[in-house]
């Protein structure tokens, strides 16, 4: 099969990379020719290990800034319309240049299989990639979260698709509703592996990962541990990751005299074996698609307490069986949630093992195997 | 490893710093309380000058301590200057750190408020940091 994967930004760090990234990987290893095209590239290199089978392209290189738009681009931008709504979460990156340059690389894709990864991307392609082609639209976050402008645009073009990928279960019944007629599947993201060494619960470590940005809901994790540190004086929150909010996080911890076990520990290349050195993961996100950070954290069998935000937690967690959820933004009851398993390293070990087995179905060998599938029974419809 | 005295929380607030944790790789036959009367010791790194002496406790293996901020303020060097801390028994001086557990490059995760002291125009901030050896120094610094 011929299959094309369009990324925005192929050179980026982030989830929906790597998860690209690894999808594309692993359909060149099953023997199909792949493409992977980046729509802008501001680094020389990915980020992410590629296969070298893989081809790369981009479509504009932006590596020296971002070109002021040409006056031909502004024209056909002021007679068309915009085409990506401003609700995009992506939106600076749709200049009027790298509109049309998608417009013209999908439209340029009439065989094998055309796979789009963001609402932008998914929109130019319903309405510009040829029939002929097997057009699929990834959404790596859920149809609730989108703006109102996005969700309008959503439901008026995703029907061009041959189908719509979903990563979680309540998100396909949202888009099947939404779409009646669409094929509509669901296909969680795989993790590299699963296979790792668990946690033996001895770590007196609390984990969070994720981007230092308002979505992570960091802001109400930190309240919540203060109420963990009351009863559990040495106990640690490590909280992975880099961002915008870092400066406020901190702030926080000071407000909440929380220096001695809060810690922002920034980027580390060895995530697996911090995962190893846990106790618990936490994830305190305001919305997810399917968090993957928390599904790599279950494969070190780590038990998992987290709010039930859309979508995912509830999707992967069984609650009292390998986590416990919590309502959305409840910071008393993340305080609860944490309590009540930093106080029983009993219910940490059993949870935490039947967390590496929920795992199991995201392994890449349980996962890429769909893929492959639905696009060679897609292909096999034309 | 030298002995030491291990940190496991420090807490900046009301002009002190009060350093907790335990005394690491020392051991006396009638306990470290018998080495003697346990002392908190400041010495000024930069620029090299004098000592400063508090009290300090030491139970079992476990110490406390607590430094007044407003003596920080070197007459020789008004506007900047580094502490080290020690925790020490007669002659014998341990330096304060935290050595034993898994978290390094500690001078960017482990990071403490600064407290200020006004001063003329301005103010004195001190703030206890970890320095590249995961040693517990005090900096102090005029600014706005």
């Amino acid at each position: 099969m011929r299959i094309r994967y369009l990324l925005l930004h192929a050179y980026g760090m982030g989830g929906t990379i790597r998860t690209v990234i690894n999808q594309a990987n692993a359909m060149v290893r099953a023997g199909h020719q792949v493409e992977l095209v980046s729509v802008v590239r501001r680094r020389d290199r990915p980020q992410f290990a590629l296969d070298p089978r893989v081809k790369l392209s981009a479509l504009v290189d932006q590596r020296g800034g971002v070109a002021p738009p040409s006056l031909g681009a502004r024209m056909r931008r002021k007679l068309r319309g915009r085409m990506v709504p401003s609700g995009e979460f992506a939106i600076r990156y749709f200049t009027p240049d790298v509109e049309k340059a998608v417009i013209d690389f999908v439209g340029g894709v009439d065989d094998g299989v055309l796979v789009t990864t963001r609402p932008g991307l998914n929109l130019l392609a319903a309405r510009f990639a040829p029939r002929r082609a097997v057009r699929v639209a990834q959404e790596h976050m859920n149809l609730a979260t989108h703006r109102p402008d996005v969700r309008q645009a959503v439901l008026r073009h995703y029907r061009a698709f041959d189908a719509v990928v979903t990563l979680t279960e309540t998100d396909r019944r949202e888009y099947e509703q939404a779409l009646p007629g669409v094929r509509v599947e669901r296909i969680p993201n795989a993790v590299h592996k699963v296979d790792h060494p668990h946690s033996d619960q001895t770590g007196k470590i609390v984990v969070a990962a994720g981007r230092l940005f308002a979505q992570k809901g960091f802001d109400l994790l930190i309240p919540a541990f203060a109420g963990v540190v009351k009863r559990h004086r040495d106990w640690q929150l490590r909280i992975y990751g880099t961002g915008p909010k870092k400066d406020e996080l901190r702030a926080l911890i000071e407000e909440h005299r929380l220096y001695n076990n809060v810690f922002l520990m920034g980027r580390t290349e060895h995530f697996d074996e911090e995962l190893r050195k846990a106790s618990l993961f936490v994830l305190s996100s305001r919305f997810e698609g399917l968090p993957m950070v928390m599904i790599e954290a279950m494969s070190h069998a780590l038990p998992i307490v987290s709010f039930d935000c859309p979508t995912g937690p509830a999707d992967v967690i069984t609650h009292g069986v390998d986590g416990l959820l919590v309502p959305p933004e409840d910071v008393a009851g993340l305080t609860a949630a944490l309590n009540q398993l930093i106080g029983d390293r009993d219910a940490r070990l059993r949870m935490g093992a039947a967390a590496a087995k929920t795992v199991l179905d995201y392994a890449p060998d349980a996962v890429m195997p769909r893929w492959e599938s639905l696009f060679r029974e897609l292909l096999s419809r034309r | 490893m030298k002995p030491h005295a291990e940190v496991e929380e420090i807490w900046p607030g009301d002009g002190r710093v009060r350093v907790l944790g335990l005394v690491h790789g020392l051991d006396a036959e009638g306990g470290l309380e018998s080495l003697g009367e346990w002392r908190a010791a400041l010495v000024l790194r930069e620029p090299a000058g004098p000592e400063l002496d508090y009290p300090a406790t030491v139970r079992g293996k476990r110490f406390e301590l607590s430094v007044p901020i407003g003596d920080l303020i070197a007459p020789q060097a008004p506007d900047k200057g580094v502490w080290d801390l020690y925790l020490r028994a007669g002659d014998r001086r341990l330096r304060v750190g935290r050595r034993l557990d898994d978290i390094r490059d500690k001078a960017s995760i482990m990071v403490f408020p600064a407290q200020l002291i006004p001063v003329d125009e301005g103010f004195v901030h001190v703030r206890p940091r970890y320095t590249v050896n995961e040693n517990v120094s005090i900096d102090y610094w005029y600014g706005p």
